[in-house]
């Protein structure tokens, strides 16, 4: 299971890296949504136009949202990178391929999820860098930051590949991805917050359940994918 | 087979369900009705709340209402994947719960912002309970998008079932992140506003489980009604099926209508030995006649089959 | 009668009722459709 899912994540990444899609359209699309939010959210303090050394993209309410606001990115980055990962599949009849090459599914599962996790951390370190630069989003505890952004994207990674591989291939399948992933992965978002908003202020002890809540949800929907995907393939 | 199960569409089991389903609709519509009318008017305002106190009758048994179905949908979802017990109706059940299920929610979360609205002051509020529920009704609402994706019913019904295990799974992982995200803040919120009574007492309390089962009722009901619906729309299916595999069967063969003579007593163009022709016309030709294509022809002559040159033209 | 009572039975009840309604209106479409199969069925088997 581990060599086919090693094989099926070298293959996603050599595709990723050769076409360069996720560099190229789905970072940037990060970076515009953490902009906007900025825009959507962010009051300018018109007064420190005048002032000195204050920060001007600074209103309190963005400073206050800011982890929550990186997630949301993260999230609607990380839908577009889940349907990337099953568009590549859907030429060439790659899916059927996929499915008559005797690899293991629970390998193929973890394999695009991988694939996926190792694309969901390079865009997480960019937009992270961003939003602590467009929100002022300092972080004390990066150990509790990097652990919860970790276990957020497995669990992210893991419920997009099972929910991708549902919704991929027809027309009428694809717009299903959102509204089906949001839903489920509500609790995610919520807790990754509640971590990274404890890391920022640097109280790890009130990180902690959140950290638990992830790791069971990770847990949970890894063990579902690796069960369920094969049969998910089989369609 | 009797005659009548021929023609009717009904086999003797569908026919007894049926009919306990109606029997179900009448009781239904009597319960409620009493319920709604003792709730209304028979039973007396409360002390604290006054006449608020009369959506008790109607919110906690929809919610009560939306459990089960989320609870039926769930189960039978597990017994459509358990290889002993698969069975599409367990899929069907599935799916017609489900739906429910969104309709209660919904109505849940209505009539709760509705009582809410004078008893708290406010339309909403983010405690645990509200939350998951609305989480609830759009993960559903996702599910029964999930299962209108045409395919073959098979790979439906274990797509759907998956999607609703996920879905199922994810509420209790919800519920205790929302519970820690709200306790962190402030005190739980008294979710029921009756519970500083220690008892209901009198006709408030037999209108409550009248209205408990009521709604009981009106599920089973409902959910019956969904499940004939899914199993008339497999059937449906099937048969449009059926046709497209006729209509292609007959594309590929020749029309062999005209060659054969047939029980109303048309001639055909083959010669059938005490056969009484109605037309003999040894010009027309056998492929014209017979509708086959031109290529055709020539076969059916090489092989025999001549027009008319039989002994009793 | 308090209007928040009135307007919590009220939409309860009116969408149950549309609800019940669209099923058998669904039903009786559905219905409509197929028993055709079973009386072609029918009509071959007598002639």
């Amino acid at each position: 299971m581990w060599r086919d899912a090693f094989l099926v994540m070298q293959k996603d990444m050599k595709i990723e890296l050769k076409s360069k899609v996720v560099v190229n359209q789905v970072l940037p699309f990060g970076l515009v949504v953490i902009f906007l939010f900025g825009l959507a959210i962010g009051k300018v303090n018109t007064s420190a136009l005048v002032t000195a050394g204050s920060n001007l993209s600074n209103g309190g309410a963005l400073k206050d949202a800011s982890a929550g606001l990186f997630w949301l990115a993260v999230t609607m980055s990380a839908i577009i990178g889940v349907q990337r990962s099953f568009a590549i599949e859907t030429q060439d009849q790659a899916r059927d391929a996929l499915r008559l090459s005797a690899l293991d599914p629970a390998g193929i599962f973890l394999g695009k999820a991988g694939a996926l996790l190792i694309q969901l951390a390079v865009l997480e370190l960019v937009l992270g860098l961003c939003a602590s630069f467009l929100f002022g989003m300092h972080i004390v505890t990066l150990w509790l930051f990097l652990l919860a952004a970790l276990l957020a994207s497995i669990s992210l990674c893991g419920v997009g590949v099972v929910y991708g591989a549902l919704a991929s291939g027809a027309r009428t399948r694809e717009t299903l991805l959102p509204l089906l992933f949001f839903p489920v992965i509500a609790p995610v978002l919520l807790s990754a917050t509640k971590a990274c908003e404890a890391a920022i202020v640097g109280n790890p002890a009130s990180g902690m359940i959140w950290i638990e809540i992830l790791a069971v949800f990770s847990l949970c929907y890894l063990t579902l994918g690796i069960a369920a995907f094969g049969s998910l393939l089989e369609e | 087979m009797s005659y009548q199960s021929q023609i009717s569409d009904m086999s003797p089991r569908e026919r007894l369900a049926q009919r306990a389903t109606a029997v179900i609709g009448l009781l239904t519509l009597l319960s409620l009705g009493f319920t709604v009318w003792l709730g209304l008017f028979i039973t007396p305002p409360d002390e604290f709340m006054g006449n608020l106190v009369r959506l008790v009758y109607v919110h906690p048994p929809i919610a009560w209402v939306m459990f089960i179905a989320y609870g039926v949908a769930f189960l039978s979802t597990l017994l459509y994947l358990w290889p002993r017990t698969r069975d599409l109706r367990f899929d069907r059940l599935a799916g017609a719960s489900s739906e429910v299920g969104v309709v209660f929610t919904g109505l849940t979360l209505i009539s709760g912002s509705i009582w809410g609205r004078p008893t708290w002051g406010t339309w909403w509020t983010w405690d645990p309970l509200l939350t998951t529920t609305a989480l609830l009704f759009v993960m559903y609402l996702g599910y029964l998008a999930l299962r209108q994706l045409p395919g073959d019913p098979d790979a439906r019904a274990k797509r759907s079932a998956i999607g609703g295990l996920i879905a199922f799974i994810d509420v209790p992982i919800v519920y205790f992140a929302v519970l820690w995200w709200k306790s962190i803040h402030q005190a739980p919120t008294v979710l029921d506003p009756l519970t500083g009574k220690t008892y209901i007492h009198g006709s408030m309390a037999y209108t409550l489980l009248l209205g408990f089962v009521a709604f009981t009722l009106l599920f089973i009901y409902l959910v019956a009604k969904r499940y004939r619906l899914a199993g008339l729309k497999d059937r449906y299916e099937s048969f449009l099926l059926g046709e497209a595999i006729e209509d292609r069967k007959r594309e590929a063969m020749p029309d062999l209508s005209g060659v054969y003579p047939d029980s109303v007593g048309n001639a055909g163009a083959i010669d059938v030995p005490g056969q009484k022709k109605r037309f003999s016309d040894p010009n027309v030709s056998v492929g014209y006649d017979a509708g086959l294509r031109p290529d055709q022809t020539d076969d059916y002559q090489k092989i025999g089959l001549q027009n008319n040159t039989g002994a009793d033209a | 009668m308090n209007p928040y009572i009135e307007a919590g039975y009220i939409s309860v009840f009116s969408i149950l009722t549309i609800y019940s309604a669209t099923l058998m209106i669904r039903i009786r479409k559905i219905k409509s459709q197929i028993p055709s199969l079973k009386r072609k069925k029918a009509d071959d088997i007598r002639s």
